[in-house]
């Protein structure tokens, strides 16, 4: 699926950010850290306990956990591994 | 209405002066970890202290900046992403620029994440125009290989940059030069709306990158870092690693310092018996203030002076979100937040700033949780009792000496572990009784940088070391003479020390402890690094030595008491799970403006005290 939430995006990933539907505070702080439509972001790698995991947005590494990424819409991006 | 120069003399004070005198201020803005604060030191020569994790600036500090021609008050903020405020420390910071009056505002911008950060820069200008750019980090730019075209840059904001390399004290001499010759501009821009999208716009304009994945270096490393294998094994070896050159690099310093203390006293007794003083005051004077100095200089300061630049260097190299990224997993199922385990980390340095450091943390139920366990992390002033108590009676039969500077190690580690999973337990049950609402968490890991390393050793040292001998002195001559006075003040023929030693003996004993250790550790409140010097001159009272401090003659002396290793390892459970130290206590009053939580803070963690040794203690009395 194309459209999918990002926490399913896999290890190595790209893609665009769709939405941000966090729930609560976290929301403005995610937007804050560039989690706003049109932004590109990419899965890099997860924690030894398998939440939260690390992505690449504007170049800034952000951890974000799995009850939030689960809220957060973004299309793959097909074309191109990077 | 434009502002020019003139018209600055006769702009309204804040009637609530910030600073002593109407000197000129400038405000240090920037997002959290680009180096506002090593730039504020660079420019203030004050030593606060950086730390490379985001959020590690949690309180306004000031200094001040002398040019040729005039003297600025510099205010180094909170790391804010946004002006759109989400933590306290974002309000704080917004206020201060909205409300104070402030002469320049200096944004310091990371080179190496300029689309992010210029969404700052944009939003302050819909404020205030007041600005100065300083790119910072020019040095990790060149490195990653991204490009910045700075004249293009201030043309597309309409502000002046300088750029710099701040702990290396590139560009400073040209920022100064622009603070002195800085001029208000005139007041003619709309208001910004999407400062998202023209920071982007900007940063397309002027960055080049000859490498689009410059982070790959970070990226590589954190893999390893954080991987399923070995991510948790490397945390537990670092900090193992960092307990055992603690250790072994504190033997050396202590044995030295002993021998001069005891040199030390021959001649001061000699003198004053030369002198004829009278003896009560050669007694109070050596026997009483001395001796707990000596102590606290000789076998407490070594160890404090080698663990805090290390773990500085830790903090420094951008370890420690990595710690919190690990381990957020567990502190979630505690219903916390992970940044307590940040808050834990500064914590193992001092609970006071470890108690500051929670205000990292948003919501007010996690908070205060945070704020209560950080205690069961023992601070700097407690490690030399750990240590103390181990390699004198956990390791004493064990082999030669470097096994037993290993199995040291292992036995602290352990003990950090114990006090980790303490600090899980507590907080589950709290985040049980506490109501509020749970909050979510989000990280930045910034890039690892590499550390000035033996700048930063030397710096952390002579800091630490001044700051502990200064309060040494400081705590232990009342200290000291307190427990003289105790114990040369008689209540029927029997001193008052003694009688206070007896009151507290059954619940000592009961705890696997005695009663002179009980009262070292009510007398040893306001500093933790002198509960073992009081508790040694409890015991000296009743009992003789001829030589004295060190870790041998500490030995004798417990042993001549009646300390078991069951006494040992309830000492050890004691010193990590009991009230917080003066300090403490008043900054979790100050922080949280509560006398409940306040109370609750110096009762939780005695309370878990007496029980876990209670119970351990006469479990082991069943086998040993």
């Amino acid at each position: 699926m194309n459209i999918d939430t990002l926490n399913n995006l896999s290890l190595g990933e790209d893609a665009i950010i769709l939405e941000n539907n966090v729930k609560g505070r976290n929301k403005r702080h995610l937007t804050n850290l560039g989690l706003s439509s049109k932004n590109r972001i990419k899965c890099l790698y997860k924690s030894p306990l398998n939440d939260p995991v690390a992505y690449k947005i504007k170049n800034v590494i952000i951890a974000i956990r799995e009850e939030d990424s689960k809220n957060i819409i973004i299309m793959r991006n097909n074309n191109g591994t990077n | 209405m434009g502002l020019t120069r003139n018209s600055k003399k006769f702009k309204n004070r804040n009637k609530e002066n910030y600073t002593k005198d109407d000197k000129n201020i400038i405000a240090l803005l920037g997002n959290p970890n680009v180096g506002k604060t090593t730039l504020f030191n660079t420019l203030t020569g004050l030593h606060n202290h950086t730390g490379n994790w985001p959020g590690k600036t949690v309180s306004n500090s000031e200094g001040i900046l002398k040019t040729s021609n005039k003297t600025y008050n510099l205010i180094d903020l909170p790391g804010i992403y946004s002006l759109n405020p989400y933590s306290e420390e974002e309000i704080i910071a917004k206020e201060f620029i909205e409300q104070r009056d402030i002469d320049i505002i200096l944004i310091v911008v990371d080179a190496t994440s300029l689309e992010r950060n210029l969404n700052l820069v944009l939003e302050t200008k819909n404020i205030k125009n007041n600005i100065i750019v300083c790119l910072n980090l020019l040095d990790e730019a060149k490195k990653k290989s991204i490009n910045i075209d700075i004249n293009l840059l201030e043309k597309s904001l309409g502000l002046p940059v300088i750029g710099t390399v701040a702990r290396n004290k590139k560009g400073i001499k040209e920022l100064i030069n622009k603070i002195e010759t800085f001029e208000f501009p005139d007041e003619n821009e709309e208001f910004l709306i999407d400062t998202e999208s023209k920071a982007k716009e900007i940063y397309n304009k002027v960055v080049k990158l000859d490498d689009e994945n410059y982070n790959k270096k970070t990226i590589k490393i954190d893999k390893i870092l954080t991987s399923r294998v070995y991510g948790i094994p490397i945390m537990l070896l670092t900090l193992g690693i960092i307990l055992w050159i603690t250790i072994i690099g504190a033997n050396y310093p202590s044995e030295t310092l002993s021998k001069l203390f005891s040199f030390i006293y021959d001649k001061l007794l000699t003198l004053c018996v030369n002198m004829h003083l009278n003896k009560t005051f050669i007694d109070l004077f050596l026997n009483g203030i001395y001796k707990v100095i000596a102590w606290v200089i000789s076998v407490m300061l070594p160890p404090m002076a080698i663990f805090f630049p290390m773990f500085t260097l830790l903090e420094d190299l951008g370890y420690l979100p990595r710690i919190s990224f690990n381990t957020d997993r567990i502190f979630k199922k505690c219903g916390s937040n992970g940044r307590q385990s940040l808050t834990m980390c500064m914590g193992y340095g001092c609970n006071a700033c470890g108690v500051i450091g929670c205000r990292i943390i948003n919501t007010t139920k996690e908070k205060i949780i945070a704020i209560l366990t950080n205690v069961f992390s023992p601070c700097n002033g407690r490690f030399p009792s750990l240590i103390a108590i181990t390699s004198i009676f956990l390791v004493s039969g064990i082999g030669n000496k470097f096994v037993k500077s290993i199995t040291s190690a292992l036995i602290l580690l352990g003990l950090i572990v114990f006090s980790f999973l303490i600090t899980l337990l507590i907080s589950k049950i709290l985040s049980k009784v506490i109501s509020g609402e749970d909050a979510s968490f989000t990280l930045e890991l910034p890039p690892y940088r590499k550390p000035k390393i033996i700048d930063t050793i030397i710096r952390s040292i002579l800091d630490r070391t001044i700051f502990v001998l200064g309060r040494a002195i400081a705590i232990s001559v009342p200290a000291g003479i307190i427990i003289w006075l105790l114990a040369n003040i008689n209540i029927g023929d029997v001193s008052v020390l003694s009688h206070l030693e007896n009151i507290l003996a059954p619940i000592g004993n009961f705890m696997g402890l005695d009663g002179a250790i009980l009262l070292a550790f009510l007398l040893g409140m306001p500093a933790n690094e002198i509960v073992i010097p009081i508790m040694l001159m409890i015991y000296l009272q009743t009992t003789t030595l001829t030589d004295y401090s060190s870790l041998e003659q500490l030995r004798e002396i417990l042993v001549k008491n009646n300390w078991t290793i069951i006494t040992a390892i309830s000492f050890l459970i004691f010193t990590i799970c009991h009230f917080p130290c003066g300090t403490t206590i008043l900054t979790i009053k100050k922080e949280t403006g509560s006398i409940k939580w306040t109370i609750l803070s110096i009762v939780i963690p005695t309370v878990t005290g007496i029980v876990l040794c209670v119970i351990i203690s006469n479990l082991l009395r069943l086998f040993i």
